[in-house]
């Protein structure tokens, strides 16, 4: 078999195990002291008991069960991402086009989520956005996904790791049941109703109260004064109209009568007659009067016939008639050729005199200009305001959107995540239950110590949230946390490897009580005096060098120290590095029994232990990747080992084949 | 006959365990994560009852893991006692009659 030269650990890998995307902080809504969820859990089960469903009640309380039925999660989505609401004021389906996108989207990845937890069924669609998920967030993951050939076998894996992983589907049950528990819907939507309300009030007032300056009502007393003149220039015009309309107004009584008159004319036979007989004399009079020598007398008679026969009642009354029709006609056409002109003048001043009413009447009753633009002054804030708070409402139905799209997601994170704080849990569980058995104050003091002791290999390291560091000069929060530092990791390893444990306490010992009580390591005095006093005890001494030695080897994988062959084989020379190896060697059997090139190395190795050439042999090149397998399970695996855990040794150690399997198989290797 | 009978001794004891997990989660005396892992656990160990001498072992169990428990398991044992004693009472002094029936015969 070829050895495998420099296999070594990815930095970046180590880096995106200790940095794991933190878990996204959704506070469930409270019921009577329990989450939502945890409560409809409680009542369906009680439910299930009553009615005598005891296996059903366990299964709810195991948490097998959802406890809401798809109606229920339909109206949560509807209520915390739709701001429509129906006649009757409740929350209604979406008429917004990206609220309607969003409620969609929540609506697949529900149901898709439900079929997952219910049935076991999983959909290529979530194990896909899972791929991109871990692609894009989880290095180890990537480094994984990216060995596998194709996309269909990228499904394939994420389908079969969800599967076999039990920490994914109880966190993806709990958060299933607390971000879908029913309840209210985004906090800021009151806000918005509120401002919308107020915003409404303040422009109705301003409406029903317009503006009354002074200048408006100049202005209209102006266009009041230039009709007036315009009025005035036509003042003959309109004396005219106004006589005609007077006379037309006097004349109208008889108009109707001999308008009568006029039109029976021709029926009228006395009329006829009299102007039949003034036709013939006044033709008999052309006649003489044309005569070369014309009779006077005859003249004389024919013209008091005709003067005679005018003054008849008849004749008279018909041409009386048509003189009333004639002059009234006329006044009609006059009235009507004037009043084109006077009267738009006439309804323009009209008008004008009202607008100047009104404005009057305004000033004295309506907001007066300093309330007005005070009144004004509080519309624009709210207008403000309102927009503000419709861009948090915006925001918050973003954040449950992503609370409710990413329950996969989320869940996938704390699997991998928690998986990995167990390993180092381990180490400070181990100090706590040694913290329980000893009594003395002091002892507790040098136990506090302890803790921090670990510091001297760890560095500041500044948290700006994540979206970076331009976040920080926006006023987001920042955290500080202390993590293990590669430089420093490295330097205490050398320590350990070559001096051994109580090598590393002697090193760690001779820090002054200055540094030890510095910002980074951060002892107290009495911390510091009760730890000095305590390293006096044997006993005291070994438990903290363990310990120490411990956590340091996870701190230095965790900072992204490299396993390549120089390290492995000085871990291999060393008693502690052998110490790893030896634990690693009863933890890794189910993982190295599956792979078959390494089988007679582990065997040959496993012969060896207990004799003197178990350290030679460890150190030859031949074995460095079994030894760095090893030494890394030993240190990582000291509670139980999950996948994960093998995958962060798998990605630090023997490369993609390996990894590769660690991450798909469930170890279940225990101490 | 037998069977049935562990049977429903069986689901008796786990509607009596159940009843308990209810009331401790609703009085807050147990997690909601501690009371699913519980409920784990009785349906999973249920599973494994098949005579008298594996429910007696699922009860030992269940009292020496779970103090919410303790009570009831240990008055169901002592009721469990006592009915056997009864019964061994009764059938001494079946025996006893049959016997004396016998030797009014002879």
């Amino acid at each position: 078999m070829v050895a495998t030269p420099d296999v070594q650990i990815s930095r970046q890998a180590a880096r995106g195990i200790a940095e794991m995307m933190p878990r996204p902080d959704v506070t469930p809504t409270m019921i009577g002291g329990m989450a939502a969820g945890d409560r409809a859990t409680f009542e369906d089960a009680r439910k299930a008991y009553a009615s005598g469903q005891v296996e059903q009640a366990l299964h709810t309380i195991a948490g097998d069960i959802i406890p809401y039925s798809p109606e229920d999660t339909e109206r949560t989505i509807i209520t915390k991402l739709s701001s429509a609401r129906s006649a009757d004021g409740r929350k209604a389906n979406p008429t917004d086009a990206r609220e309607i996108t969003r409620v969609n989207t929540a609506r697949a990845e529900v149901e898709r989520v439900r079929q997952f937890l219910e049935q076991g069924i999983i959909n290529p669609a979530t194990a896909d956005q899972l791929v991109n998920y871990m692609r894009t967030n989880n290095p180890i993951m990537r480094e994984v996904l990216d060995s596998l050939p194709n996309a269909g076998a990228r499904r394939a894996y994420m389908e079969r790791y969800i599967r076999e992983s039990q920490t994914f589907k109880a966190e993806a049950m709990q958060l299933f049941k607390d971000r879908l528990a029913p309840g209210k819907g985004p906090d800021s939507e009151a806000d918005v109703i509120r401002l919308r309300q107020q915003v409404a009030d303040l422009t109705a007032e301003l409406a029903a109260s317009p503006a009354t300056t002074a200048t408006a009502l100049t202005q209209a007393r102006a266009r009041l004064t230039t009709t007036e003149n315009k009025l005035a220039a036509a003042a003959s015009q309109k004396a005219q109209l106004d006589q005609a309309r007077q006379r037309l107004a006097s004349i109208q009584g008889q108009y109707a009568l001999s308008e009568q008159i006029v039109n029976g004319m021709g029926t009228n036979m006395d009329f006829a007659q009299v102007e039949q007989m003034i036709t013939t004399a006044q033709s008999a009079l052309s006649t003489e009067l044309g005569a070369a020598t014309p009779d006077t007398s005859k003249i004389t008679k024919l013209q008091n016939q005709i003067l005679n026969l005018q003054k008849t009642p008849a004749f008279v009354e018909v041409k009386n008639a048509q003189k009333v029709v004639a002059e009234r006609n006329g006044l009609v056409s006059t009235i009507s050729n004037l009043e084109t002109t006077i009267t738009p003048l006439e309804t323009d001043l009209a008008n004008r005199k009202s607008r100047v009413s009104q404005i009057e009447e305004e000033m004295s009753q309506g907001l007066n200009p300093k309330d007005r633009l005070k009144k004004q002054s509080e519309l624009d804030v709210a207008r403000q305001q309102l927009a503000d708070a419709q861009d948090r409402l915006d925001a918050e139905m973003i954040s449950m959107h992503r609370d409710i799209t990413h329950i996969a997601q989320d869940a996938m994170t704390t699997a991998i995540n928690g998986s990995l704080e167990d390993a180092k849990g381990k180490y400070l569980e181990k100090a706590r239950e040694q913290a329980e058995k000893d009594k003395t104050e002091k002892e507790r003091i040098a136990l506090v110590a302890q803790d921090k002791l670990a510091n001297i290999w760890k560095r500041r390291h500044r948290d700006y949230g994540r979206f970076g560091l331009g976040r920080r000069w926006l006023g987001a929060t920042t955290l500080s946390t202390l993590r293990p530092d590669l430089n420093r990791t490295t330097s205490r390893m050398n320590v350990l490897l070559t001096a051994g444990k109580d090598g590393l306490l002697r090193n760690i010992e001779a820090v002054p009580d200055t540094e030890l009580m510095g910002r980074g390591i951060g002892m107290t005095q009495a911390e510091v005096t009760a730890f000095r006093d305590n390293l006096k005890d044997s006993k005291f001494r070994t438990d903290l060098s363990d310990r120490l030695s411990g956590e340091l080897a996870t701190d230095y994988l965790l900072s992204g120290g490299n396993f390549n062959q120089g390290v492995v084989r000085a871990i291999a020379g060393s008693p502690i590095g052998v110490e790893f190896i030896r634990n690693g060697i009863s933890k890794a059997e189910q993982v190295l029994s599956l792979y078959p090139d390494l089988q007679a190395d582990l065997a040959h190795i496993r012969s060896l232990e207990g004799t003197n050439h178990f350290m030679a042999e460890l150190s030859q090149s031949r074995y460095a990747r079994i030894a760095s397998i090893l030494a890394a399970l030993g240190i990582l695996a000291i509670g139980p080992a999950t996948a994960v855990h093998a995958a962060a040794i798998g990605a630090t150690t023997a490369g993609p084949p390996l990894l590769k399997h660690l991450f798909v198989s469930k170890l279940g290797v225990t101490t | 006959m037998q069977q049935q009978l562990i049977e429903s001794k069986r689901d008796l004891v786990v509607h009596k365990l159940t009843g308990i997990l209810l009331d401790a989660l609703q009085n807050d005396e147990l997690e909601p994560e501690d009371g699913a892992l519980i409920a784990g656990y009785i349906l999973e160990r249920k599973k494994q009852v098949v005579d008298e001498a594996s429910l007696n072992q699922f009860m030992t169990e269940i009292a020496e893991k779970l103090d919410i428990f303790r009570g009831f398991i240990n008055l169901q044992k002592e009721k469990d006692a006592q009915n056997s004693l009864d019964t061994q009472k009764l059938e001494d002094i079946k025996s006893q009659l049959v016997g004396l029936a016998k030797m009014t015969t002879n």
